[in-house]
This record gives structure tokens, sequence and C-alpha cells, in this order.
């Protein structure tokens, strides 16, 4: 007898348009649960995904903080002005920094009288006591630790009485995001394992309620792939809900936390408005909730289907 | 006709010295031997226990044989794959007592999906169920649900479900049992036509005086083994 399973690309369509519509027809038809399932995965796809938008916010705001945070090299007085030109030029050609400026002992003497509001107490003194200074702005991906490094370096250079970077703040900040960033991915693998098992045992009673029906089907000669397709489209259609859910989630603990970060970014003298998840990202999370669905189904089915067989 | 009655007859199906003996070391059947030719129509009967049902699940694949072989249209399916199952049933009809309607879908449905199994267009499968269910007389039952019919109604569903797929070869196991005998003769003449349109039947049944009207040729089972005769 040979088999008769080919079927025309039309047909085939038409055949996975109908489970797909059976298939939400049972998840409304089964209402409460169904709800309370995809709510379960949502929230749990929720948690870490605005924590991710979260961090993400923080990574680019500290990016753009970087840009305005610069380290002074106060030189020695004894170092021309000629002299400081030839290191400032020396020390641009590093590729951790960026951009650099000079300073002469006027300039600086002239910077500080129009922003200290000291102005006058300076003008009794004789001398300028206020030294060159050059002010280099690091490169904006440099890590803390190279700075580090770089300003140690500097400080043992002779023309230089004192390097000095003031981003110990930004420092801690970025420790925090680095530590918020492995706290991602530590619950986002965890919740996503719990979304695929929730999927698994969920499919896993809806084969057994339907134990009559697959034996049935068994035996008047449908194979594993027409039996599983219905359960592969439920578990595939939780995971889409679910992503669903968890992008509008995330929408709204944004909404919850925006006060609360614009008084924190308030005592910086920042303003941030936090970024959404974008749209390629919102549909990267609802097509990876999908694959998470498909594969609890699949690794329901793959492990109940078989055990059902007529006797 | 002359013609049909020279060709050699072939056999759709042939058990071999077929043995069964299930894991508790009871012993359902016991070197049976059986041949059922082309387009005939059989009936196997015995007491509840001699083996009919176990012997149609044999030739299912419901269960597997302790020994022997089965061959079904000139194929041995002892040595068939656990994965090739489904399209060999594709190609018999499979007919219960107890009919395993789908309860929630509706007539036509249940008819149509041995059709929508082997991937049919929707058209085509509208086409051959409706004509499996005019021959049955339910066409204008296609939108009811099983459970709105009578006991015989729901079996003729089966049996529209089974023939639906143009089967060769049809097995039977007690189709009325459950009918009073008025439906079960009309079940039979049903299963009768179908004989005449070259379909080959094998029917379990114990019910002798429904099998002894109709002149067919009888297979007893008596404790696994075929009584003489056969």
């Amino acid at each position: 007898m040979s088999e008769t399973y080919g079927l025309s690309p039309g047909a085939w369509l038409q055949a996975h348009a109908q489970v797909a519509q059976d298939s939400l027809r049972r998840l409304r038809l089964n209402g409460l649960g169904s709800l309370l399932t995809v709510l379960m995965m949502g929230c749990a796809l929720a948690l870490p995904t605005s924590l991710w938008v979260l961090t993400q916010n923080a990574a680019t705001a500290s990016q753009a903080w970087q840009q305005q945070f610069s380290v002074s090299l106060y030189l020695n007085h004894a170092i021309s002005a000629a002299q400081a030109q030839e290191l400032l030029a020396d020390l641009i050609q590093d590729p951790r920094i960026d951009r650099g400026e000079y300073l002469s002992r006027d300039d600086a003497l002239q910077e500080f009288k129009t922003y200290s509001g000291f102005g006058g107490a300076l003008d009794l003194l004789q001398d300028n006591p206020l030294p060159a200074v050059l002010l280099l702005w690091p490169a904006a991906d440099i890590s803390a630790a190279d700075l580090q490094a770089w300003l140690a370096q500097q400080n043992s250079r002779a023309e230089v009485d004192l390097a000095q970077a003031d981003s110990s703040w930004l420092d801690r900040l970025r420790a925090l995001l680095g530590f918020g960033q492995s706290l991602v991915t530590i619950m986002g693998v965890l919740l996503g394992f719990t979304v695929i098992l929730v999927v698994a045992n969920t499919i896993r009673l809806e084969i057994e309620s339907r134990r009559e029906e697959i034996l049935v089907m068994k035996l008047i000669g449908a194979p594993d792939g027409f039996i599983q397709r219905p359960f592969l489209y439920s578990g595939t259609l939780y995971g889409l809900l679910s992503g669903l859910i968890a992008c509008l989630s995330v929408g709204l603990i944004l909404q919850l936390v925006q006060p609360h970060i614009d008084a924190l970014a308030a005592s910086y003298d920042h303003q941030v408005h936090l970024q959404g998840l974008a749209l390629s990202d919102a549909g990267k999370l609802i097509g990876a909730a999908a694959l998470m669905g498909w594969l609890g189904a699949g690794q329901s089915v793959w492990r109940h289907l078989r055990d059902i067989e007529p006797e | 006709m002359l013609c049909w009655a020279k060709r050699p007859v072939t056999e759709i199906l042939r058990l071999e010295n077929v043995s069964k003996q299930y894991p508790g070391g009871q012993i359902a059947l016991n070197g049976v031997n059986l041949s059922l030719a082309e387009g005939e129509m059989a009936f196997l009967t015995g007491h509840s226990g001699a083996g009919k049902s176990t012997l149609l699940k044999l030739i299912a694949l419901i269960e597997r044989p302790s020994r022997g072989q089965i061959i079904v249209n000139g194929s041995n399916i002892g040595r068939l794959p656990r994965g090739h199952i489904p399209y060999f049933r594709q190609n018999i009809g499979i007919i219960f007592q107890n009919v395993q309607l789908l309860h929630d879908r509706s007539v036509f449905d249940n008819v149509a999906l041995p059709l929508m199994i082997q991937g049919l267009r929707p058209r085509d499968i509208g086409k051959r169920a409706r004509a499996a269910l005019d021959t049955v007389g339910l066409l204008e039952m296609e939108r009811k649900s099983p459970v709105q019919l009578s006991g015989g109604e729901q079996q003729r569903v089966g049996i529209a479900r089974a023939l639906v797929k143009r089967p060769r070869l049809v097995l039977a196991d007690e189709p009325t049992g459950n009918l009073d005998p008025e439906l079960s003769e009309e079940i039979m003449r049903l299963f009768g036509r179908f004989n005449e349109l070259g379909v080959s039947l094998l029917i379990a049944t114990h019910d002798i005086a429904l099998i002894t009207r109709l002149n067919r040729r009888r297979i007893i089972l008596e404790q696994g083994q075929l009584e003489t005769g056969a």
C-alpha cells in the first residue's frame, strides 16, 4: 500500500490555516484558563524585559555623560607654554584620549575669575597661584580600569603635578549597570525556562483532555505530524499572546518608574527620558515568546503523544 | 461477468500461522491460517473471548502478533516500522462497535476527517464526504452533531467515515453489537452493497441468526483457533 501523504501547497496552507483557526477557537473556548496562563507567561517575560529596557536606558545615559566628563592634568610651574602644547599633541595621539585643550595659567586665572566668584580675592595676591592645565576628554568606550591606569601613568610624569578625573560616580553607575545586565541575563534564562514549562504543562493537560480524540485519529490513520499540529499551534499562540502582554506590561512599568527616574536624574542635574521598547525589540520579544511556546508544546507533544496508542 | 470469473483470484489478506500471546501468558490466538480473497466478504464468528477482536487488531496493527505473518495486499505488515502505521491505516477501513465519533465536530467533519488527514483539497473533501454520507443515507444530517443521532445512524456515520477513503479492505468489529435486529440487518445490507462494488470485508460478529440468513463465508474461531470449514 503506497503512502498517500503528499499535499499540494494550497491544500497544505489551507490545512494549516484551519488548524490555526481551530487553536484560536479552543483558546477562546477555554476562556479564563487560557487567560490566566497567558497572563502568567506575560508577567514572567515582562520582568526581565523591563529590567533590560532600564539598563539599556542607563547605558545610553552613561555614554552621554561620558562625553561630558574630562580629566585635568595640572602642570608643573616650570613647564613652558610650548612644552605644554607639545605634551598635549603627544597625549592626543593616544587612542584612549578623544580630544584635549590647553589652559595657560592666565587662562586658568581668567576662567577662575569668571566662574568662581572669588575674582576679587585673587586680585589681592601678587602672583597667579593657578597652574596651567591640560583638559583631556577620554574616548567614550574607555573602561574604568583603563582610565585609572592612564591616570597613574600621567601622575608619574615629571611635567604633571596632579592628574585627576572626577568620574567615580560614573564608575559606580557602570558597575551597577554591569550588575543589572548580568541580572537581566540570569532572569531572562530562568523565566524563559518558566515560560516553556508553563506551556509544556498546559499542553500536557490539553493532550490529556483530548485523549479520546487522539485515539480515534490514530485509528483512522492520522500520522503524528497531523495529530501534533493543533497542539503546536496552541503553544505558539500562547507564546505569541504572552509576548504581546509582556510588551504592554513593559510600557506600563516604564510609565510607573518615569517619575522616580526624573527625580534621580534631577539630583545629578540631568534630564532622562526613558526610551521604551523599540518596535524591532518588541517584535523580537514576541517572536522569542512564540518560539518558547512552540518549544514547550513540542516538548509536551514529543513526550506524551507517543504514549497514547489504541489498545 | 465471465471475464471476472476467469481472472486469477488474488488475496487481499493472508494470515500464516499467526499466534498472539499476551504478557500475562494468556493465548488469544494460536496458529491461525486464514486467507481472504480480493472482493470477498466474510464473517468472523465465535464466542466472546475466542479471539475475534484480537485478530482484527493484529490486522489493523493495533497489536503485533507474537508469531506468524500477516500479509495485506501482498505486503508483510509485520515488518512495517511504527512511522508507517498511519499510512497503512489510511488504506484500510476500520469500523468499531462503539463507533468512536468525535462529538465536538459535525457529522460532516467526522466523515471528512480521513480525507483531511490525507491532505486532499477542500473541494474534493466536500464532494467525497457528501457522497459517502449519501451512500449511507445521512446526507441531510451532515450539519448535526453525532450526539443528536440514534445509535444506528451513528454507526452509519462510522461506516461512511471508513468508506470515504475508498479502502480495498474493511475490518468491522461487532458493527451491529449495539443495534436491534432490524437496524443490524440494514447495516449488513449496506456492507453487502459495498462488497458488490469490490470492497473486501472481514466482519466480526456473534450475531449468528443474522449471518445465517446472509449466505456468506463464515470463519469460526474457537479458543484462539480456527474451526474446520473456515
